[in-house]
């Protein structure tokens, strides 16, 4: 094993973020999810991955590819509040896994139909959000971080930021707070519960339909598996930074892209690409085992 | 409305009739059923055992796990492993993967005793990631051989069992196979019923409902919980067992994957959780049912394909998804809560005062048909059991037998030593030599073109047939050739499908055209969803429904899963469309031969050019994707890249990670090789591209020759990557039949006419590997049938001294195949380069032909 230069490892430390962007973009909508509703949407990148077919055929008739985009996060937002409505709330009622295993079939149904409807490979690459030439690159000390990588980690960054303000200074984002941890109580002080229930999976389909679309234009096509390892990597991270926190999936997501990278590379023989993955999967583990409610998540209290 | 007491006569005789009903059943099976319904009901009990074990632990003891696919992985490779590299008989390799399993099981336990719902859901997840990762990890490469796996870790010989017979065949392997998962899903039945129905039983459901009051109440919760994950791991684990012993083939796919973890869970709510019977009859519905939407979606008429004509291949996993989340809101516990609802109309049961009620907790659905079953039921299943075997017995001796006789005729002795002598086939030119591409044709049929076989006396054996009188018997009016071929269930689908096309499209131009005088074609494609699992029954199916030959089955983990069966049956296994170099194994395996150009033939000829560009010598980065097709096709470039070619940086990529492998190609630019040969697959074929042209970009100076194996090699999937791609290196030995300048030729000309007249233009170069596999096998059933009667035999001895210029192959290639001494179809390759501007791939050099044997 060489000590890798110092050009090398900001290299991978470009490397990691970049992915690991990509991860907290995910990993934002599980939380979203699950701070309005307990729940974890086995689907959520499955969802993202549809919408994003949904924004490639707007943007294939011909809108530009941002109008596209902000058309499909609304979709998406539709899409998430009825999903809500129409087959997790029912539910949720008998149990919370059964849950589990609505998402689950959502996660094969849309998985399925994403293959069957746009399963070939497109005619056309997938446009970017972002200058994606090959020369399209800062230097940094000897070390390249692409300016399309770097748009994805500001996107994340700023979407991570919005986030925070929606939960933290509105009062929309304070009846969240007041549903999820007590919903009947919110119901007695005259919250609404049901609608946020549905603008919780609302706003986490619609970033996932900013997330996918970024992933696309990365990826340069949409395709029905693109996110499956990516929600790996996502619950990974939003488990290390707390199911309920954003600026922890925030930061786990972002940790999680380094760490791997940095891993695989200084190790490669033991870890290496193909056990890439397996460092998340073992911070998984052990954050589970030693700490459940993550680095930044709140511990829930549960009375007999 | 009936009202009956619990053990009253009335009770009695209904125990009485359900069980008579599940004897006749259980017997009714094996016996008079097709050898497909048998395999099916054999995986079934499997997949059942997997969706039991996963029931004791949910159902019963309220525990989420999505991570039983590596349970069941533990059984699949202790088996794998003990059976291939140390001999054991299969029987006994299932005590050991339940061992391990177990302890296993308890590890996974400890997390739990502190986690429920989600973060145990997310936990269990990553177990079911993790573990396929671990098996493909390099250094546990000794022991689980990597992304390559197993494939004889099954039955070579099965054993023989009282009352079953000398066991042998495709009837023998499913029958066998079916009372083997009986006996064990039997044993797991009793040991769940067991559990649940005792004291420990109880713990666990009232762990399931409330862990601090069982704890009050004195319940040993670290405890339970730690036994009910053992068990529920080790019952798991002997699913994963039995499933290798079935096929004997093992890789770090599908079922040992989070696709087996949803698949139980599936099963599981189908049938109905919590539920003693819940599995059983889930498992039993969802593989008829999947059977039927995978068969049906294959066809072109039909509820089925009318009502998703907009769909891309076969609707099977939405439309289970579908029935997945409906089950939830209609029925949440399953079938068995659906029945008991329904008979809780007609009849009450009204318990026992004692004791009773507290037993009666352990089913959740309630109702009326709460049949405790009592002790002397299983004592009355084992009877059956013994009752089933003698009478599968005797309709094994109904059979003929198939010991002993030599076939009085073999038809195989006169090798054919032309097919042109038959005359009054139009369009049979009879081209002897093959040369430059200008073929002689001046009518419309594609040229089909032979040269001279030269009489050789290999001739397949079929002495040791399940039946040589059919392998000998004369195949008259119609010869059906079945072939596997994933049509459903994501990318693999996506990418086959139009291989599908093609064969049938060769096929119907060939009964069209007459091709055959007299005898006509059929065609039956089976699905197999690329999983090796599914692949036998399949085959199965086929072979029930009249198949005489296979050719073209698509994978090479899936022609493992059946080589043995159609080896003992003698059908021959024309043509798979694999590339690892064993489908040459013409000693073990006569009736299997291969179609691509092996992995070691392509990496040679690449190390050739590389040696062309570069006399001084190159530096090479590998990357590749990790699975048994990226490993075997590395280890052979590995073993080709000798005498100053070496291998500086290795890179590789999950199958399952669609995204740009950026890290990846940071890697291989840092050891700035002077080639880079990628081995991608689908999607990630286009992905690779401009990933290395950013990291050229990034590295200035670094311009790396860039070869791809010929996977990738098609226009369609190289137009994605842009001008990346633009220059790089890959082979061919078809035509390049995505290129509208050749679509005048004629054989070409043949092919973009009848897969544009079946209404699909677009899939033109990717249809190409099937209709090529529809030609060969017409053209060796015409050697067949030039040399003697039609036979399976005379068959396979056709497509062992063969030598045939296909007519989408380019000017040069011959394939041939001569006994035991040239083992491999297609040896030649064109080294190609691919133009971003045309869209065409052009001709680097002259056909390398030195690697023909």
């Amino acid at each position: 094993m060489d000590f890798p230069s110092f050009a090398q490892l900001l290299q991978y430390i470009f490397d990691g973020l970049s992915v690991g962007a990509i991860y907290s973009l995910l990993a934002l909508g599980l939380v979203v999810v699950y701070r309005g509703t307990g729940h974890l949407n086995f689907a959520q990148g499955e969802m993202a991955t549809l919408c994003t077919y949904g924004v490639w055929e707007l943007h294939d008739r011909g809108l530009p590819l941002i109008v596209a985009l902000v058309v499909g996060a609304a979709i998406g937002f539709g899409l998430g509040a009825a999903v809500e409505t129409t087959l997790i709330r029912p539910v949720a009622k008998k149990s919370p896994f059964a849950v589990i295993i609505v998402t689950i079939g959502l996660f094969l149904g849309i998985n399925s139909l994403t293959n069957g409807v746009w399963g070939p490979p497109p005619e056309e690459a997938m446009p970017s959000l972002f200058p994606n030439k090959p020369d399209d690159f800062a230097s940094i000390f000897g070390a390249t971080w692409r300016y399309e990588r770097i748009g994805v980690l500001l996107v994340c960054l700023a979407l991570g930021a919005g986030l925070l303000q929606l939960f933290k200074r509105t009062r929309f984002g304070l009846a969240m707070r007041a549903v999820a941890s007590n919903p009947e109580s919110s119901r007695l002080v005259g919250i609404s519960t049901s609608h946020v229930l549905m603008a919780s999976w609302g706003i986490a389909a619609a970033l996932g339909a900013i997330s996918g679309t970024l992933v696309a234009g990365v990826n340069t096509s949409v395709t029905p598996g693109m996110m499956f390892s990516i929600f790996v990597y996502a619950s990974a991270a939003a488990t290390l930074g707390g199911l309920d926190s954003v600026g922890g999936a925030l930061i786990a997501g972002l940790s999680i892209g380094v760490v791997e990278n940095l891993a695989a590379n200084i190790f490669p023989d033991w870890i290496g690409q193909s056990m890439r993955l397996a460092v998340a999967l073992v911070i998984i583990l052990v954050v589970l085992l030693f700490k459940p409610s993550g680095l930044f998540g709140s511990s829930k209290v549960e009375r007999v | 409305m009936w009202k009956i007491r619990e053990s009253s006569p009335a009770h009695w005789l209904l125990r009485a009739l359900a069980a008579v009903a599940v004897i006749l059943v259980v017997l009714y099976i094996p016996t008079k059923t097709s050898t497909s319904t048998v395999s099916d009901f054999a995986y079934a009990f499997e997949l059942i055992i997997a969706a039991m074990s996963l029931n004791l632990l949910f159902g019963f003891a309220g525990q989420i796990s999505l991570g039983h696919s590596a349970f069941y992985g533990v059984g699949a490779y202790s088996t794998a492993i003990l059976v291939e590299d140390y001999g054991w008989a299969p029987g006994w390799t299932f005590y050991v993967g339940a061992v391990a399993a177990f302890a296993v099981g308890v590890l996974v336990s400890f997390p739990a005793l502190r986690l429920k719902g989600v973060y145990l859901a997310l936990v269990t997840l990553a177990l079911a990631v993790l573990f396929p990762l671990l098996v493909k990890w390099p250094k546990l490469e000794w022991l689980t051989n990597g992304p390559k796996g197993f494939t004889n870790g099954g039955y070579a010989t099965l054993p023989d069992w009282p009352f079953l017979g000398a066991l042998k065949g495709r009837d023998g392997r499913a029958v066998f196979g079916y009372w083997l998962a009986l006996v064990v899903l039997t044993l797991c039945y009793l040991v769940c019923r067991g559990i649940v129905r005792s004291r420990s039983g109880r713990s666990l459901i009232a762990v399931r409902d409330n862990q601090t009051a069982a704890a009050v109440m004195g319940v040993n919760v670290a405890a339970t919980k730690g036994i009910v994950f053992g068990v529920s791991a080790a019952m798991c684990a002997v699913a994963g067992s039995l499933g290798t012993a079935r096929s004997g083939v093992v890789v770090p796919e599908g079922n040992l994957t989070l696709v087996g973890s949803i698949l139980f869970v599936i099963i599981m709510v189908f049938g109905g959780a919590s539920t003693l019977w819940g599995p059983i009859v889930g498992g039993i519905a969802y593989v008829l049912l999947d059977s039927y939407l995978r068969d049906a979606g294959g066809k072109d008429d039909g509820l089925i394909p009318s009502l998703f004509g907009w769909f891309n291949g076969s609707p099977a996993s939405l439309i289970i998804a579908v029935l997945l989340i409906a089950f939830m809101f209609v029925a949440p516990f399953g079938i068995v809560g659906l029945v008991r609802r329904a008979f809780a109309r007609v009849v009450t049961l009204i318990p026992r005062p004692a004791g009773a009620a507290a037993a009666a907790a352990g089913d959740g659905a309630g109702g009326a048909a709460r049949s405790r079953v009592p002790a002397e039921a299983g004592l009355a299943l084992a009877a059956v059991l013994t009752i089933g075997m003698i009478v599968a017995q005797r309709s094994q001796d109904a059979e003929p037998s198939a010991a002993g006789e030599t076939p009085s005729v073999d038809s195989s002795t006169s090798p054919a030593t032309t097919l042109a002598g038959t005359p009054g086939n139009t369009g049979e030119a009879a081209v002897t030599t093959v040369d430059d591409g200008s073929v002689s044709t001046d009518s419309a049929v594609a040229p089909v073109e032979t040269t001279v076989a030269a009489p050789v006396a290999w001739t397949v054996p079929t002495d040791n047939c399940v039946d040589p009188e059919a392998a000998n018997a004369p195949i008259e009016g119609t010869l059906k050739i079945g072939s596997v071929m994933p049509l459903s269930g994501g990318a693999p689908a996506i990418a086959f499908g139009p291989v599908a096309d093609g064969l049938r499209a060769y096929i119907d131009y060939a009964n069209a055209q007459g091709l055959l005088g007299d005898l006509r074609l059929e065609v039956e494609i089976a699905d197999d969803q690329y999983s090796k699992d599914l692949t036998p029954g399949a085959v199965n199916t086929l072979l029930d429904n009249g198949a005489h030959i296979m050719s073209g089955i698509i994978g090479s983990p899936n022609n493992a899963a059946v080589r043995t069966t159609l080896n003992e049956e003698c059908v021959p296994q024309l043509l798979a469309l694999t590339g690892a170099p064993e489908w040459g194994e013409v000693a073990e395996y006569p009736w299997t031969n291969g179609v691509l150009p092996p992995y070691t033939i392509e990496t040679k000829s690449y190390v050739k050019t590389i040696r062309e560009l570069m006399p001084a010598g190159a530096t090479v980065g590998l990357f590749y994707v990790n699975n048994e097709f990226g490993q075997v096709y590395a280890d052979a470039f590995k073993e080709s890249a000798t005498d100053g070619i070496s291998i500086v940086e290795t890179q590789t990529i999950e199958a399952t990670d669609e995204n740009p492998p950026t890290a990846q190609a940071t890697a291989l630019a840092a050891a700035r090789p002077d080639v880079i040969m990628g081995v991608p697959l689908g999607a990630g074929c286009y992905r690779f591209l401009p990933e290395i042209a950013n990291a050229m970009a990034a590295n200035p100076g670094w311009e790396p020759k860039i070869f791809l194996t010929n996977t990738c090699a098609s226009a369609l999937i190289l137009a994605l990557s842009g001008p990346s791609g633009d220059g790089l290196y890959t082979s061919a030995n078809l035509a390049d039949v995505g290129n509208p300048a050749l679509h005048g030729e004629p054989g070409i000309k043949e092919y973009v006419d009848a897969i544009a007249a079946a209404g699909k233009p677009d899939i033109i170069p990717s249809a190409q590997p099937g209709w090529t596999v529809g030609e060969l096998t017409v053209a060796i059933v015409k050697q067949a049938m030039a040399a003697g009667p039609l036979t399976r035999a005379s068959i396979m001895n056709a497509a062992r001294q063969f030598t045939y210029t296909p007519s989408l192959a380019r000017p040069d290639v011959v394939f041939k195949l001569n006994g035991e001494t040239d083992v491999y179809l297609a040896e030649s390759l064109q080294i190609v380069q691919w133009d971003f501007d045309t869209q065409t791939f052009t001709d680097v050099g002259s056909l390398i032909t030195e690697f023909e044997s």
